[in-house]
């Protein structure tokens, strides 16, 4: 699906934040990103999502490279994307509906298919009775759920999302990742960016860790949250 | 369900104070640059309107006394033989009474009291000036009491005085074009810095630069669609007094003959200029801006 190859991230002079990243996200396939506050979890995910080019090293995704310096030529790869952020990131001038019709509607969907595909997913994450609201006048869960849904909406070969339950109580954290678990089953690589410990036991997938920059891979069971914490 | 099948623009651009100030700023800008545009048109007209007057006649002035039946005779043989001549009259005593009484102070003194010069207008058929100068060197080789006028030194001051007036009118214009370019392009930006996590979230979402110029050109564009339609209202208003004031051969627009007509003219190319000028500034500055940017 993505795969990385000697990827190198640095902000102006600092030190390298991600070094000599190789690793791949197969088709299908569930990872948590995991490593302490300020490990690099967020600039992963910019990376994978094709929004911050690489300092150094490649990104291919389904076998292409990605060209950074082309803006243009990114977008098809991006809409094969989907990210939902910690603070959900939805537009407050738009209504539940809107909001998650925006990536169909950039696309130029048919305005019947955006009707029929947006009221089915909202009934789907539980937010059928709140399409015409504002996020404003929703609670955290529902703004996580409507980002959710955003992030679906145009079927994305990849989900990434960052701290999604980072604002939410262990009840509504555990609703969210049921929704990933099901989007999961239905096919969907993704790649979410936590140190919920208890959501990774309660969900057990295969764990990137960062850590002083380099990332390496854990299978489910050979867990060593001591490590991330130090 | 009226709301949810509405659109809704992805980046909120409406921002009522702002919106207002290029609301003013296009409606200002397009009725200035209407009526400046107008002026330097009126200008030209009207001093081609002079030239053509003037390259097509003579006024023969002749001291008082002199003008007997014997210089008569010759001077009225010498302008029919003429090719380039096209017709003459020669001034009534009255009219020249009534002409320049008022400055000097004649009161009822009858013409024949009065020593007046002979006025004889000439009409031309031709601005050819080698015919012209030809006939005027003819006419003073008749007698040197005849002084022949065409007004020459007068029109060239005239036309440096206008010209002087259509290089501050379109000098005018360049500054307003300037100042409209700058208006446009800083709002724009300044939106753009404003809406930056939105535009970045929309590339995210898959939008491609001509989305988000799609954005900009909706909201500005309309904003300017508005601006140019009541600049063109008050642009009217502007018409109908100055030919309320000044009555219609005067009119300050284009031509006498054909004021309306080039009005409208005048305010569609002005409306088509100041439209592709908005759309230009628009796409330059949003695609600087994201390459920049983003």
């Amino acid at each position: 699906m993505i795969e990385f190859e000697n990827v190198g991230l640095r902000y102006g002079t600092h030190p390298e934040i991600i070094s000599d990243a190789n690793f791949s996200l197969p088709q299908g396939s569930f990872h948590y990103l995991t490593g302490a506050s300020g490990a690099g979890k967020t600039s992963l995910i910019r990376l994978l999502s094709l929004i911050q080019p690489p300092s150094r090293g490649q990104i291919r995704m389904k076998d292409q490279v990605i060209m950074h310096n082309n803006r243009q030529s990114l977008i098809p790869f991006r809409r094969k994307i989907g990210v939902v952020y910690q603070n959900a990131r939805l537009l407050d001038h738009m209504t539940v509906f809107d909001n998650v019709a925006l990536p169909l509607r950039i696309k130029k969907a048919p305005n019947k298919e955006i009707q029929q595909n947006v009221k089915e997913l909202l009934q789907w994450v539980g937010l059928g009775n709140r399409m015409d609201f504002y996020p404003e006048t929703l609670s955290g869960g529902e703004r996580q759920r409507v980002s959710i849904a955003r992030a679906v909406i145009s079927q994305p070969h990849l989900l990434l999302a960052d701290e999604p339950t980072g604002n939410l109580d262990d009840k509504l954290s555990y609703k969210i990742m049921k929704l990933f678990d099901q989007l999961h089953k239905m096919g969907t690589t993704i790649a979410i960016a936590t140190h919920d410990e208890h959501l990774i036991e309660a969900f057990p997938h295969s764990l990137l860790r960062i850590e002083n920059g380099h990332i390496g891979l854990e299978e489910p069971g050979v867990l060593n949250f001591q490590k991330a914490r130090s | 369900m009226k709301k949810l099948t509405s659109y809704t623009s992805a980046i909120p651009l409406k921002n009522k104070q702002a919106d207002r100030f290029m609301l003013g700023m296009i409606t200002a800008l397009t009725i200035l640059l209407l009526i400046v545009i107008s002026s330097a048109l009126y200008f030209q007209n009207l001093t081609a309107g002079w030239k053509t007057k003037m390259d097509q006649s003579l006024t023969l002035e002749i001291k008082s006394g002199a003008f007997d039946a014997d210089m008569e005779k010759k001077l009225i043989q010498l302008l029919k033989n003429q090719e380039a001549v096209s017709s003459h009259t020669i001034e009534k005593a009255d009219n020249i009474v009534r002409v320049v009484s008022p400055w000097l102070n004649l009161g009822d003194i009858p013409a024949d009291e009065i020593s007046l010069p002979t006025i004889i207008h000439v009409s031309l058929k031709t601005n050819n000036e080698i015919q012209k100068d030809k006939l005027i060197f003819d006419i003073k080789s008749l007698s040197k009491n005849i002084q022949v006028n065409s007004y020459n030194d007068w029109f060239e001051q005239s036309l440096k005085k206008t010209r002087f007036l259509q290089t501050i009118s379109i000098l005018t214009a360049l500054a307003l074009f300037v100042l409209l370019v700058m208006v446009i392009s800083l709002i724009v930006r300044d939106r753009i810095l404003i809406h930056k996590e939105v535009i970045a979230l929309l590339q995210t979402l898959g939008a491609r630069d001509s989305y988000i110029k799609g954005e900009f050109y909706r909201h500005i564009l309309t904003l300017s669609f508005f601006g140019i339609g009541l600049a063109g209202i008050l642009f009217l208003c502007f018409y109908g007094v100055t030919i309320v004031f000044m009555g219609q051969d005067v009119s300050v627009l284009p031509t006498e003959n054909h004021g309306f007509s080039n009005m409208l003219c005048t305010f569609i190319i002005t409306a088509l200029f100041i439209f592709a000028l908005t759309f230009i500034v628009v796409r330059t500055t949003v695609t600087n801006a994201l390459q920049r940017l983003f």
